[in-house]
């Protein structure tokens, strides 16, 4: 039980989102530490795919990652030959594996891979496997607009046999992206292909805010599919308007900072001080008179 | 009405200099340095460990301390009601209350200013008020209006001493060695000529109109740290008046029992007279009628709207926790002195101490009453903090620096009346005796 | 010879090659122009998807980018063009306490200091409690800072309310001030550890506290500037906390996110003790349609009490 597990076993049990890992609240809580080893595959704007892999362990019912471990990461099998990268985990139990150039011969052969991750026994852990089943995958954002309606149209393709084919029923998050979290362009949560490969997708956040010119940017992905991972493309759009910076933080005002306090108070705290402080100084003169008027008799 | 005694200079000169400690005086006085040591040695146990050796927390984040402020501000205030405002209202019989009460007034702005750099969890940054100042801050006014009292106040103790200087450096044999020099050096240059006189009663008449706003400013802007806030208790704009008449009570007070206490010690019962007594008597019953009106105002009215948050912290301070204090505090201060002062026989020496003794115990009290209760009547509940910091009792390190720190204004009044006369000799020399 | 550029995180690598093409924004709207990641001047070549062999500096391969440490003045500036808002949802909290451990644990700060404090409310005799967990609402005329002295406790232009643990006298005017109790003062030294000790303060990760100055919630803008959301947040497992930039119009609890204006109108959120004039930036979404029971709450606050 200890050798968790297999490949749909780690995909389903974890949900990853942007870098960030969020795992349900029930889990086997054995005495004995249980690791985690997850292998996530991404690709971003069908470009330079990586792998993600995660050292997990339950700690006070809660994940936290498990640093010094020592993972291989191989590509279809756990032989030296087919060695990607090893590495030493880090605190934050997550590491970005890249594909060397030595594996382009490989790389180009096939159209699926499985990646394979070798967490190697310690003190705590036992050896730990963890995997991610992949095919090579293209995924197309594209828009339509008509005076009524704004389309976002996400094609979506695979390899087979050396082929691009449409790939269908596949889920799709559609969403503009946001500095945190990405906003879903509509009610929907997902929206699935067709046999076409094709989704169309109904933008339904007018007037929604964008960047200085009212851009902003469109993003499909899958999130953890079966075989083609997390995929993604993304689109900029001119369909938002420019945010009203609310200027009013650079005035002066009583939370201010001490460059920025208001006239009014500058004016009346220092009216008053020179005035006050004034009379005192005309005292101090007066005092030096009479003493020298004392000095002169 | 009394008799008043001619009596000749020589004779003045004889009973109003400075005289050595007795007995009395040197118990008195180390009874004070070893209070004071006892409070300084508390002070460097909370620098070593940090606030935590006080019993305040994150809901009574300001305790005995800042209420000791309070009313360190409040009794300075009386340095501008007997000098200034009888000065500029020309009441003759001031001349043996107004040495006394600038010395009040100079040693209770020391330590207010002192006091509050003890509250500081860091003192050593205390130059960042100068180096980062921000005028916004009502800290930042209290800074300037109490280092400006500070200085009028001893501006005027000076000026109004120079003629008791030459008198002192004149009569060498009589005062003794160890001050001559410190005379020699504050006023050698005063030769008393009509020019000269001339001058400092010009600069005194000018010290007495500023200390007047700048004292109404001290105790005010005082108030404006509570007031300033949204806090049941404190969020009220009666604040500044409340303190100002409340200061002047306690002042007032304060000098009454100074008064009793260097009468009868330094024997001075043919200066400060029984009419001295009955006319402070007066105005005592004054000020605590108009402190007991600003206090109806400032309870009764938001008592009766009883808005939700003020509900809890009245309803403490009427018939809880406080209830107690709160009524002790009302009594002593106020209720009890109108009642013995307002008779004549009780403006007499004797009961006018006491009335004295309790109106000065009952503001220390009433300051508490204004500090502590509020901060533990929040808007939110008082949750998932620690269970100690619902409650508040000073820890002895607080009491003791407290109570150094009291001690140290009493010592700082003693040193002062060993070294100048108490009561200004030149001006009993000079007054023309009071006709009835 | 060094490059800088903005870009970060995956649409890094999309914004160097494919910025033509996909028309990518190339500003990351988390760094501002003054603070960009420095190319390293050193190349990898990696395959792409298509099995091309592609050269790219090795300073964007990371996750997150070393940015360089921020200044005592950029973290008093804040970040440009951000309004940082948050949205506690009432219907979802039973008191779990997950956002203070995870908080306490981030900041270092002891069981006593809870930053985030969840009280027990009931509005009136006959209404219903709720739990209401809060942090420091960022007021938008913040009354703590306006009391403040040295400038020590300051409001940035992206809304946060920090305070500057070197710079604070430790006067707590700005405890009085606050209407909501949200601020919690260091009686005594801290205890951390040494490594943290060590740390150079810095007024956005508010590490380490020190003896005699006053520490509040953060809204974690160093978190921010890493593109992630506060540790309550995160850590939060019924989704109570949602974060997000009033510029960019949502706000986000990790797996949802939604429009800002849409949330606070059809749940009719609303802001604490609005009638102070404050103008918090933290809103409250009423207790209504609830997940849990209120005794859940109280139930997990006995067990915690008879832990300890």
């Amino acid at each position: 039980m200890k050798l968790l597990k297999n490949k749909s076993g780690s995909i389903l049990f974890t949900l990853l989102l942007v870098g960030t890992v969020c795992v349900g609240q029930d889990s086997t809580g054995t005495e004995k530490k249980a690791l985690q080893l997850n292998v996530s595959y991404y690709l971003p704007q069908n470009n330079i795919p990586y792998v993600l892999v995660t050292t997990k362990t339950k700690v006070d019912r809660k994940f936290i990652g498990v640093k010094d471990l020592k993972v291989s990461v191989y590509l279809n099998d756990p032989t030296d030959s087919n060695l990607i990268q090893s590495f030493q985990s880090n605190a934050t139990g997550e590491e970005r594996i890249y594909i060397p150039t030595s594996f382009k011969e490989v790389w180009d052969a096939a159209s699926s891979f499985t990646f394979i991750a070798v967490a190697a026994a310690n003190k705590e852990f036992d050896e730990t496997k963890g995997e991610a089943q992949v095919t090579k995958a293209k995924i197309e954002i594209d828009t339509n607009r008509t005076d009524e309606t704004k389309n976002v149209i996400v094609n979506v393709k695979q390899l087979q046999k050396g082929e691009w084919v449409p790939a269908k029923d596949v889920e799709l998050k559609i969403a503009v992206k946001r500095s945190l979290g990405n906003l879903p362009i509509g009610d929907e949560e997902t929206y699935t292909t067709d046999s076409t490969g094709s989704v169309t997708a109904e933008f339904k956040r007018d007037s929604l805010l964008g960047d200085n010119k009212g851009n902003f940017i469109l993003v499909a992905r899958t999130e953890d599919h079966e075989t083609l991972g997390n995929i993604f493309a993304e689109k900029n759009v001119p369909w938002g308007t420019a945010p009203k910076i609310d200027k009013s933080f650079n005035n002066r005002s009583l939370w201010a900072t001490s460059s920025k306090t208001p006239v009014w108070l500058l004016f009346m705290a220092y009216s008053i001080v020179i005035g006050v402080w004034g009379t005192i100084f005309y005292l101090v003169s007066l005092l030096f008179k009479i003493k020298k008027l004392g000095k002169t008799l | 009405m009394e008799k008043q005694n001619i009596l000749s200079a020589d004779k003045v000169i004889h009973d109003l200099l400075p005289q050595k400690f007795g007995l009395r005086g040197k118990i008195w006085t180390a009874t004070l340095i070893i209070i004071c040591l006892i409070g300084a040695y508390a002070y460097f146990l909370q620098l070593r460990d940090g606030l935590v050796v006080t019993n305040m927390g994150d809901y009574v984040s300001w305790g005995i301390y800042i209420s000791n402020f309070v009313f360190f501000v409040a009794i300075s205030l009386v340095g501008s009601l007997i000098t200034a405002i009888f000065r500029l209202t020309d009441v003759h019989w001031r001349t043996p209350l107004t040495r006394i009460s600038e010395m009040i007034a100079v040693s209770a702005i020391t330590f207010a200013s002192l006091i509050i750099i003890v509250d500081m969890g860091r003192p050593e940054r205390l130059v960042n008020l100068f180096a980062h100042g921000r005028l916004q801050s009502p800290i930042m006014w209290d800074v300037v209006v109490i280092g400006t009292y500070f200085c009028i106040s001893l501006f005027l103790l000076y000026i109004t001493l120079l003629p008791d200087i030459r008198i002192m450096i004149k009569a060498k044999e009589m005062v003794g060695k160890p001050f001559s020099k410190l005379y020699r050096w504050l006023g050698s240059y005063w030769k008393g000529t009509e020019a000269q006189e001339k001058i400092r009663n010009r600069a005194i008449t000018i010290l007495c109109i500023i200390i007047i706003p700048v004292a109404f400013c001290i105790h005010t802007v005082t108030s404006w740290l509570f007031a300033t806030t949204y806090r049941p208790g404190w969020d009220s704009t009666n604040f500044g008046a409340y303190f100002v008449s409340g200061a002047f009570l306690v002042g007032a007070g304060g000098v009454v029992v100074a008064m009793y206490v260097f009468r009868r010690v330094y024997k001075l019962e043919q200066y400060i007279t029984e009419r001295h007594f009955e006319k402070m008597g007066r105005i005592l019953v004054m000020l605590a009628l108009l402190y007991l009106y600003f206090n109806v105002n400032e309870y009764l009215v938001p008592a009766f709207k009883m808005k939700k948050p003020e509900e809890t912290h009245l309803s403490e301070l009427f018939t809880g926790e406080f209830a107690t204090l709160f009524w002790f505090a009302i009594l002593i201060g106020m209720i009890i002195p109108i009642i013995i002062m307002v008779f004549k026989k009780g403006r007499r020496p004797l009961p006018m101490f006491i009335a004295g003794v309790m109106v000065v115990i009952g503001a220390w009290f009433k300051r508490y009453l204004i500090v502590t209760p509020t901060l533990l009547h929040p808007f939110l509940p008082k949750h998932d903090a620690p269970e100690r910091y619902s409650h508040y009792f000073p820890s002895w390190q607080e009491w003791a620096i407290a109570m150094g720190s009291l001690a140290g204004a009493l010592l700082i009044i003693t040193l002062l009346a060993r070294m100048f006369p108490v009561i200004s000799i030149y001006k009993t020399l000079t007054d023309e005796t009071p006709q009835k | 010879m060094e490059k800088k550029d903005t870009s970060r995180r995956d649409f890094l690598i999309t914004g160097l090659l494919a910025s033509v093409a996909v028309g990518c924004s190339d500003k990351n709207p988390f760094v501002a122009d003054d603070q960009q990641v420095t190319l390293s001047g050193e190349k990898v070549k990696l395959l792409s998807a298509d099995g091309e062999i592609i050269e790219i500096d090795k300073a964007l391969l990371k996750p997150v980018p070393d940015l360089p440490q921020v200044s005592n003045s950029e973290a008093r500036k804040g970040i440009a063009g951000k309004k940082f808002v948050m949205v506690i949802d009432l219907s979802r909290c039973k008191n779990l306490k997950k956002c203070q451990q995870a908080c306490n644990h981030a900041h270092f700060v002891e069981d006593a200091q809870n930053w985030i404090k969840i009280h027990p409310m009931q509005d009136a005799e006959h209404s219903a409690p709720y739990w209401q967990p809060t942090t420091c609402m960022h007021c938008d005329e913040p009354p703590c800072v306006k009391v403040c002295p040295v400038d020590a406790t300051f409001k940035r232009q992206d809304g946060i309310v920090l305070i500057d643990s070197d710079r604070c006298v430790g006067c707590r005017f700005c405890m009085a001030a606050c209407p909501y109790s949200t601020r919690v003062f260091n009686w005594e030294k801290p205890e951390l550890p040494i490594e943290i000790e060590k740390k150079h303060y810095s007024c956005e990760t508010s590490i380490p506290q020190k003896k005699g100055t006053v520490g509040k919630c953060d809204f974690c803008p160093d978190m921010a500037r890493k593109g992630e959301l506060p540790h309550c947040v995160s850590a939060c497992p019924n989704g109570v906390f949602f974060f997000g930039d009033m510029y960019e119009d949502s706000v986000t609890n990790g797996p949802e996110t939604f429009r800002f204006s849409d949330l606070i109108r059809d749940k009719a959120g609303y802001r604490l003790m609005e009638d102070l004039g404050t103008k918090p930036s933290v809103y409250y979404l009423p207790p209504v349609n609830r997940n849990f029971k209120f005794e859940d709450g109280l139930k997990i606050e006995e067990e915690a009490k008879s832990k300890s």
